[in-house]
């Protein structure tokens, strides 16, 4: 998973573009709708880049203290596949 | 907290670069001329063309300031009740049949203003005057807390004593307070806001800790009443005040609330101040209109003549009648009526569109925490109408049928602003809105209920199951195993689970 983030993020692009090029990939590879929420003050969470689409959170998932997923069809993948990706977000943070 | 002598720190409230910045060529929103030329234009509406704007309302959509003109102009009392009747049908389509409770929290009553209508004002030295410490916040966030509320509505004067940065702190402050109920610990899940106009990185403090929806009403958006009611500190300032929630948007806080005191000025032009007030924020943020609308009506304050003596209080028919428009002319906001009002008219309100309303109300400053059950003028902005328990409000909802809801989903998942909007307008945020009432509703009538409210409350939540398994809605989104699976969770106790 992690290669073939690598591939699709651009560097030199800001973190919100990069993160909608993540939901993009994993929609159309897994058919996966998500989104990405600023946390602020650890409890009100903004939408900030990702799918319109989603319409419930089925899984929540916080990546730090400011920034968190709000994924609609979390069991397409499994949970080791998560955690690559969280991890490899954190590191465009 | 700031030290500041109170005119100084008033002098330097107001940024002229931030009005100035959303006026089109000069001119703000709200043309009084044009105002009262659409009210006479539209003075006699045929029966075709109100039902054409009933339906347009129907159909979600916003109305045009003609159209809602003409609603205003209706005369014929056949056609009055089938524009209540749209008015019900359009919040059920929107919102479905819950009514979202809160607590106001007045914890300061300084202010360097001197609006006429207001117990708070600078020169009214019959108020006694208090700030809340950071403790006495806590005390009286436990006892809201203790009642059963999940949302609070914190309202603050205008004064250095005050200002945004006791404003971050308090909020941070009542979000710390958890307190122990039978099955488990509560807190306070969404701290919204009442308070004066900020200039934006003030606003951005605010955004930081978290705040849930800000309030700034306008008052009256007749612009030579504003000045004759407000003859001195920032508030004078029309413009300051009518463009505080665009700078809100701006600073990220993207749940905004709007308002207006009737019974200042016409209610005729409120509403369309109103209307043009959502169209502005719609116009220049990309769709985002308020998230709620509220419409107090002026209410005796002590020592403040204006406030019993006005030409233009509204009667109950005519307030009937404003929230019914206002329902029909922005049909995907939230409107708020208070303890202001006396039970059976609240009562009403609720069959015209209201979707959100306050209980146990307590509006002097730390009146909570002193668990005094009377009214004392002097420690508050104005009078109340009706003081009745949170456990008696909801069980006359349950008894009418609504279920009351302590929601505060949507602003902890990315569920605010532009995309609350889509899903108002498209109706799918009431479906949101009753899977988390029936949850929010369980917690409460387990955790706080008394068992004349929870026997009735228990008959509302079993016809709001079976209409959840009926509705196709929740099978095709795969909504309904989530939920079925959270009700059994809060039903073991667990809690503070949304969907």
């Amino acid at each position: 998973m992690k290669e073939k983030l690598e591939k699709i993020i651009n560097k030199d692009e800001d973190l919100q573009t990069n993160l909608n090029l993540i939901s993009d990939f994993l929609k159309e590879n897994y058919d996966i709708d998500l989104y990405f929420c600023e946390i602020f003050g650890d409890r009100r969470w903004s939408f900030f880049a990702g799918s319109e689409d989603v319409i419930a959170q089925n899984k929540k998932i916080k990546i730090n203290k400011n920034l968190g997923i709000i994924i609609d069809n979390y069991s397409q993948i499994n949970k080791s596949k998560w955690e690559e990706i969280v991890e490899f977000i954190k590191s465009l943070i | 907290m700031s030290n500041i002598d109170p005119k100084k720190w008033a002098d330097n409230v107001i940024k002229q670069e931030e009005i100035d910045k959303y006026l089109i060529d000069g001119k703000d929103f709200i043309n009084d001329e044009l105002i009262w030329k659409q009210l006479k234009e539209n003075r006699k509406p045929d029966k075709q063309q109100i039902r054409d704007i009933i339906q347009k309302s129907l159909n979600i959509e916003r109305l045009e300031p003609e159209e809602t003109a003409a609603l205003l102009n209706v005369e014929d009392e056949e056609l009055w009740e089938e524009m209540k009747e749209a008015a019900l049908e359009v919040k059920r389509k929107v919102y479905d049949n819950r009514i979202v409770l809160f607590a106001p929290l007045y914890i300061s009553n300084l202010c360097v203003n001197n609006c006429l209508y207001c117990g708070f004002r600078k020169d009214n030295d019959e108020e006694v005057r208090k700030r809340l410490s950071m403790d006495e916040v806590k005390k009286e966030a436990e006892s809201m807390i203790k009642m059963g509320h999940k949302r609070g509505l914190v309202v603050y004067g205008e004064h250095p004593k005050s200002d945004a940065n006791y404003i971050k702190d308090t909020i941070e402050a009542i979000y710390d307070v958890r307190v122990k109920t039978n099955k488990s610990k509560s807190k306070i899940r969404r701290v919204n806001i009442n308070a004066a106009p900020m200039e934006i990185s003030d606003l951005e403090k605010l955004w930081k800790v978290g705040v849930g929806t800000y309030q700034v009403f306008q008052e009256t958006y007749h612009h030579d009443t504003y000045k004759k009611l407000h003859p001195s500190g920032p508030k004078s300032n029309y413009r300051w005040r009518l463009y505080a929630l665009h700078r809100a948007i701006e600073a990220g806080i993207d749940d905004v609330a709007i308002g207006a005191l009737f019974g200042l000025y016409d209610w005729r032009f409120e509403v369309m101040g109103l209307l043009y007030h959502a169209i502005d924020l719609e116009n220049q943020f990309e769709g985002i209109g308020p998230h709620t609308i509220s419409f107090p009506r002026l209410r005796a304050a002590q020592n403040t003549p204006l406030s019993i003596n006005s030409k233009y209080e509204v009667s109950d028919e005519d307030f009937k009648k404003l929230v019914t428009v206002l329902r029909l002319s922005v049909p995907y906001t939230g409107m708020i009526v208070t303890a202001r009002e006396r039970p059976e008219l609240r009562k009403e309100t609720m069959m015209l569109g209201c979707t959100q309303t306050d209980a146990s109300t307590r509006i002097g400053i730390g009146a909570y925490s002193e668990a005094y059950t009377q009214q004392e003028m002097d420690r508050q902005q104005f009078v109340l109408d009706d003081t009745r328990s949170v456990d008696a409000v909801i069980r006359e909802f349950a008894e009418m049928g609504m279920i009351s809801s302590f929601c505060t989903a949507g602003y902890r998942c990315g569920r605010t602003g532009k995309k609350i909007m889509d899903l108002l307008t498209t109706c799918q945020e009431g479906k949101f809105c009753k899977l988390n009432a029936v949850l929010t509703f369980r917690e409460w009538l387990d955790d706080f209920a008394s068992e004349e409210t929870k026997k009735i409350g228990e008959k509302v939540i079993k016809k709001e199951l079976e209409e959840i398994e009926k509705d196709p809605y929740f099978k095709d989104k795969n909504l309904l195993k989530e939920f079925k699976d959270d009700y059994k969770k809060i039903k073991k106790g667990e809690r503070d689970i949304y969907i």
